[in-house]
């Protein structure tokens, strides 16, 4: 099993934003996590919520997240989704 | 000239509170413990990108971190460093010595400046977890308990179970209820990658009409079936994710007609990315190809339908192929927790292996034929939902073609109407 990387904000940041479907939409330069939602990078029903829980469970491996931890509305900004991946990570 | 060192004191210290007020730095007095190796404690800052390089706060010697074990015992983990966290707004603390474990859920952080009173010290009471981390592996079954079985859906998701009721009166009649009961629950622990559900729809008195001498609840349709979901992220190309659903055996009773089938019924859909506009951020649309086999068997032989005799002798096994999509175009509203306006479409064709019922009523002539011709399907709903009058919503629906298990032909349906919606704040 591959040693668990620090879960670090900037971390979990990246993993949400490449769990999305459109990460490419995402500037880190001019972007902020704080006002940038999920919608923004293709989140936009319960569908493509249900596969971005699944593509951050992928992501954070060798952690482990339960599905209903991870804040997937399309409403959910950059900075919650990621707080939620560090703070329930185990 | 004389130097006066209270002066200069004086006039350095002034300077120093200028400069704190003017950019505004502040904590918020919220800190999170962080499972980072090393640990680290994150206290939140507001008012300015990042605190001074020569802020107190940035100085490790004017932090304590203060926590409790189970005995009650008091511990003073020490500060490293501390570093700023420019994107999350958040002062790192990085820990060392007689670090928290894990599961400490009572600790307190102090600030206190050394040397010149430019700030005043203050206390940040730590932010529990969530829930006390398990092993890895292992979900948090504590956590698990103490949550209650149904919650509040939360904004911008699709609730897993709801119940519709209505109410009918009329002269000379006694009252209708008719109740909907539709809803998945699904388990939180996976067999083999899949979570089970249990899926149902529950119709009661649907499609009863006044005027009626008694009031009952006669189930007009109840579909229940075991489902087990998994969802694969997949993310190349225009493929997001797909979901397949393995639904065994899924029962369909209807009081309205003497049918019953019991169903095997694997499907899938391809979650492809949406179209989003980059000019216009609200507007989206999506398409989501379907592809499914019902195998089952038809459990009811009647020998007519309605006044219409009927020879199912040979209509025992079911096969079909299912194909089809499910396609929307949404505007959303401006925070992104509900629609403004969504125009969503359904197409599916299934296709019998082997014959079955096709009732097909054309001038009040009703015909029922068995065979493995095509069984198309579309249904179209429109919903819009101005921003500025939340509580009322337009609806439409259009519906053409046939489903199983009689093959009914819905003849160009169309129905508009008015939704009026509200969620009560005060609870």
């Amino acid at each position: 099993m591959p040693d668990k990387p620090d879960l670090t904000p900037d971390f979990c940041l990246l993993v949400v934003v490449n769990s999305t479907p459109k990460p490419s939409r995402w500037n880190p330069q001019t972007g902020s996590p704080s006002t940038t939602t999920l919608f923004d990078l293709g989140v936009v029903d319960p569908s493509t919520s249900q596969v971005f829980v699944q593509a951050v469970k992928g992501r954070i491996f060798p952690w482990h997240i339960d599905d209903t931890s991870v804040t997937s509305a399309p409403g959910t900004t950059l900075q919650a989704a990621a707080v939620s991946v560090q703070n329930n990570a185990f | 000239m004389r130097s006066n060192p209270l002066f200069a004191t004086l006039i350095l210290l002034s300077w120093v509170a200028a400069a704190a007020a003017q950019d505004g730095f502040k904590l918020v007095g919220t800190a999170e413990f962080n499972r980072t190796a090393p640990a680290t404690v994150d206290v939140e800052y507001t008012g300015a990108a990042a605190p001074a390089a020569d802020s107190p706060y940035l100085d490790a010697s004017n932090w304590k971190v203060y926590w409790t074990a189970a005995g009650g015992q008091v511990h003073v983990a020490g500060v490293a460093s501390v570093s700023a966290d420019t994107m999350f707004q958040a002062l790192m603390l990085h820990l060392t010595g007689d670090v928290p474990p894990l599961s400490t859920t009572t600790w307190k952080v102090l600030f206190t400046a050394q040397g010149a009173a430019v700030e005043m010290p203050q206390l940040i009471a730590g932010t529990p977890l969530p829930h006390p981390p398990a092993q890895p592996g292992q979900p948090s079954v504590a956590a698990a308990k103490k949550q209650p079985f149904f919650s509040p859906p939360p904004a911008g998701k699709t609730p897993d179970i709801t119940l519709t009721g209505s109410f009918q009166a009329a002269g000379g009649s006694k009252p209708i209820y008719a109740l909907e009961l539709k809803g998945t629950l699904q388990s939180p622990r996976a067999a083999a990658g899949f979570h089970p559900a249990v899926a149902t729809d529950i119709a009661i008195n649907e499609n009863k009409k006044p005027p009626t001498n008694t009031t009952s609840f006669n189930p007009d349709s109840i579909t229940a079936g075991l489902a087990f979901d998994r969802v694969f992220a997949v993310q190349r190309a225009s493929l997001y994710g797909v979901i397949v659903q393995m639904g065994l055996p899924n029962g369909e009773f209807s009081a309205s007609d003497p049918s019953s089938t019991i169903l095997f019924n694997p499907a899938a859909s391809l979650v492809l990315n949406s179209w989003q506009p980059r000019a216009y951020k609200s507007v989206y649309a999506t398409l989501y190809p379907y592809f499914a086999l019902e195998a089952g068997r038809n459990l009811s032989k009647p020998s007519s339908i309605g006044k219409t005799p009927v020879n199912f002798s040979n209509y025992n096994n079911i096969v079909r192929t299912v194909l089809g999509a499910d396609a929307a175009y949404m505007v959303a509203s401006p925070d992104g927790k509900g629609n403004i306006f969504s125009l969503t479409g359904t197409y599916r064709v299934r296709l019998p292996e082997f014959a079955e019922p096709q009732v097909r009523t054309l001038h009040q002539t009703t015909a029922i034929t068995l065979g493995t011709n095509a069984r198309h399907w579309f249904e179209g709903d429109l919903n819009y939902s101005p921003w500025s009058f939340k509580y009322l919503a337009l609806t439409g629906k259009y519906q053409y073609g046939e489903l199983p298990p009689l093959f009914k032909l819905v003849d160009h349906s169309f129905s508009i109407g008015f939704t009026l919606q509200a969620s009560q704040s005060v609870k």
